[in-house]
């Protein structure tokens, strides 16, 4: 038996967390390929209702202004991005690392010499729902795809009654092509909808390496799940967004 | 018969480039080789040109409330590529057949509640190409009766203008430095000078929740979708994401 049956809960957050190194890189990389796409970006006819949309409200007026009402959308879409793409990648590097080695479950320790390749494909969506007197009335949907090829170097995986289940990778490569498929205008009363693109357009590729990345299973205690914090391994009740001990985001 | 691959000899072939404006919107580009022989090539050049915004001179006007007074106002934005468009003293937008298609927005938005004092009002203009355009004025609301309201029997004056009915703005009478006033159903509808104006395009869906209008989206001819929002209207933006399987 692999190390789990599932790789989300029901909410499809991952059931492991992972060191926040893989966060930022992430982060970094989504960032790098949107924002040298910013000019593109900008251009697409889907976007230009949405600049006129942002104009008229009151955000736009207090903060946007200031930083460009492009790269205000740019961030919120890389924001978005990354908070859908996070998991996929832990949970698509669980299930490629467990495929490929097939650790048993009942081993409590288990190194990996052997180098690990794996493909992922990823379709993630930033929606961007335009509320006019409080009524949700239009939608701007932006479809990407992240084609990821990745490289995992050496892991040991350990499963213990006092720690918990995790997973040191010694180093991971991980490289992302990012591309826009498809953006969708939507009149949500007259569910009307304007696909004003609809081909692959790639926005670039971006490759980075981690060493000594940890993953860390949450923890299921006395038949309640809980969260345990990566950083100071405090146990905390599911569904509690930052860590009672350390503060840290869970 | 072909020479031996080894015998072939490649000479550099360099290239004059001369350009010649023939008109606002082409160039023609003449390629000139070494060899003698030359190629006219017309293009049609990426459109770099910001649109040219027209915004009202500096307006003082007569509060009619202790809040200020309700003004309306209206912008013109032209551009070599994309034509004219304006954006109404109601919030409607108006755009030509030209080109593609220009958004405006300006803050405060026309028909808003401007305070006593002075109110910078600034708008923005981008064209297709996303080239954007600024202009600025000034609204001045003054309280010279210290009532909050000057009388008036819903007279306007303007030069060469006729009135609406019950004044521009109902209540108070206003002074407007336009040139053009027609009479409307709310008191007269502030056209601009020479503006082609037109009625809107291929309007799809108008918006009506409890009796409250939430906008209009309008797309024509496979331009950008826009969306015409009342200037009032609350305008909140949200995201979120998913994954399509």
């Amino acid at each position: 038996m692999a190390i789990s049956d599932k790789h989300y809960d029901k909410d499809n957050n991952s059931i492991y967390d992972i060191d926040e190194r893989l966060s930022a890189e992430l982060n970094s990389s989504l960032s790098y390929l949107l924002e040298k796409n910013e000019e593109k970006f900008g251009k697409l006819k889907g976007v230009k209702p949405l600049i006129d949309c942002y104009r008229k409200t009151k955000e736009y007026k207090q903060q946007i202004a200031e930083q460009g009402i492009l790269s205000f959308i740019v961030n919120k879409t890389i924001e978005e991005l990354l908070k859908q793409v996070e998991p996929y990648y832990i949970g698509s590097i669980v299930r490629n690392i467990e495929i490929q080695t097939r650790i048993k479950k009942e081993q409590s320790t288990v190194e990996v010499n052997s180098k690990i390749d794996f493909n992922a494909s990823l379709k993630p969506y930033v929606e961007f729902i335009i509320e006019v007197n409080k009524k949700e009335s239009y939608s701007v949907k932006f479809t990407f795809q992240i084609e990821t090829t990745a490289h995992v170097k050496k892991l040991r995986f350990t499963s213990n009654a006092d720690e918990g289940k995790s997973i040191h990778i010694e180093r991971i490569g991980i490289k992302i092509e990012l591309s826009l498929l498809q953006v969708e205008f939507s009149d949500l009363f007259t569910s009307s909808t304007h696909i004003s693109f609809n081909k692959k357009m790639k926005l670039g590729s971006k490759s980075f390496e981690i060493h000594d990345l940890s993953l860390y299973g949450r923890r299921v205690v006395s038949n309640k799940e809980s969260m345990v914090c990566a950083k100071c391994s405090t146990i905390n009740s599911l569904g509690s967004k930052y860590c009672t001990n350390c503060s840290f985001s869970l | 018969m072909l020479a031996p691959f080894s015998s072939i000899l490649v000479y550099p072939t360099s290239y004059t480039l001369a350009q010649n404006a023939t008109d606002d919107s082409t160039t023609t580009e003449r390629i000139e080789r070494t060899d003698d022989t030359s190629t006219m090539v017309r293009r049609v050049p990426d459109d770099t040109t910001p649109p040219v915004i027209t915004v009202p001179e500096n307006m003082v006007f007569e509060a009619t409330s202790e809040d200020g007074a309700q003004v309306k106002y209206y912008i013109i934005a032209d551009d070599d590529f994309d034509g004219r468009a304006t954006l109404g003293k109601d919030g409607l937008h108006v755009q030509d057949d030209v080109g593609g298609d220009i958004a405006i927005s300006c803050f405060p938005a026309s028909g808003s509640g401007f305070p006593i004092g002075d109110t910078k009002v600034e708008c923005m203009a981008e064209d297709e190409a996303g080239n954007p355009a600024e202009g600025f004025f000034t609204i001045t609301v003054e309280d010279t009766t210290g009532s909050g309201g000057t009388t008036g029997s819903g007279g306007t004056t303007g030069s060469g203008g006729t009135t609406g009915s019950g004044g521009t703005t109902g209540s108070g009478g206003t002074i407007l430095p336009l040139d053009s006033i027609v009479g409307g159903g709310d008191g007269g509808t502030i056209l601009p000078p020479d503006t082609g104006w037109v009625a809107p395009l291929a309007v799809l869906a108008s918006i009506v929740i409890g009796g409250i209008a939430l906008g209009k989206y309008k797309s024509s001819r496979g331009r950008s979708p826009r969306i015409e929002i009342p200037p009032s209207a609350l305008v909140e933006i949200r995201t979120k994401g998913g994954m399509n399987r």
